[in-house]
């Protein structure tokens, strides 16, 4: 039976460089991403995450006591594959983009803004298993 | 069914040198994690190590017919790049935090083994779990 959990915000209507909200996902397989601007935003966007036991400070360096990564993330549109250092770009046409992780198993996922220009940004996940 | 997992387990902590890591079962899990970081301007080669056997290996022998592992390959969870087991990951005097996943299931011993250091420090962590 297929178990869920209701969206959850890393952002909402965010309009500045900065880092997300952490989200536990350690009991879910499955993590799917929604990416939604408006305004004529245009930013970039990375999606990190982390198998820490504790939750990282994801807006500071990496480091041995603060373990995350950039982590790669698939277009549910096209399917291709955006590595993780990446990231997304938005250059003034807004849109709404849906991802999942390519790989489970974190413990941990956000996302950072960077290079803001314009507008505002709404990341929403969606966590889910299957069985 | 929720999915099943281990806390965080270290294969090295803080390793300032060459050596062979903690053997970890991992025969119960399907999925194996790797969380490699370092600090100190490490400068390092790592490879990761995995057996079948019922026993566990040493993996800082040499393999044998009744020492039997080999290195494995690992994915790159940035970038999805596979890594040959043979040829592990370097780093070279830059530090950094780096995740991995094993690239096949049904391994029941896990390690890895730290050649080529010349400077700094390695912690590798390992995450196993099961999505059903």
């Amino acid at each position: 039976m297929r178990t869920s959990k209701d969206e959850q915000y890393i952002y909402n209507a965010k309009d500045a460089d900065s880092t997300g909200v952490a989200i536990s996902c350690e009991d879910f397989r499955y993590i799917l991403l929604t990416l939604s601007s408006a305004d004529t935003a245009n930013f970039t966007i990375k999606f990190q995450g982390s198998m820490s036991d504790d939750c990282p400070d994801f807006s500071a360096a990496r480091t041995v006591l603060n373990r995350w990564e950039y982590i790669q993330v698939k277009d549910m549109q096209s399917g291709s594959a955006i590595d993780g250092d990446t990231g997304v770009s938005f250059a003034a046409a807004d849109d709404v983009l849906r991802y999942e992780t390519v790989f489970s198993g974190y413990n941990w996922v956000s996302a950072t803004i960077s290079s803001y220009v314009a507008g505002n940004i709404t990341l929403s996940v969606k966590l889910y298993n299957n069985k | 069914m929720s999915r099943q997992y281990t806390k965080e387990q270290i294969i090295f902590n803080a390793k300032a040198a060459t050596g062979t890591g903690l053997s970890i079962l991992v025969e119960d899990f399907q999925h194996v994690l790797l969380t490699l970081s370092s600090a100190s301007s490490a400068n390092f080669t790592i490879k990761f190590q995995a057996s079948n056997s019922d026993t566990a290996p040493t993996f800082s022998s040499a393999q044998s017919v009744t020492n039997r592992w080999d290195y494995i390959q690992v994915k790159d969870l940035q970038s999805g790049t596979a890594i040959g087991g043979d040829t592990g990951v370097a780093f070279a005097g830059t530090d950094d935090v780096r995740l991995f996943e094993v690239n096949s299931s049904g391994q029941k011993w896990l390690c890895a083994t730290i050649t080529a250091r010349s400077a700094g420090a390695v912690t590798l962590t390992t995450k196993p779990f099961n999505n059903e």
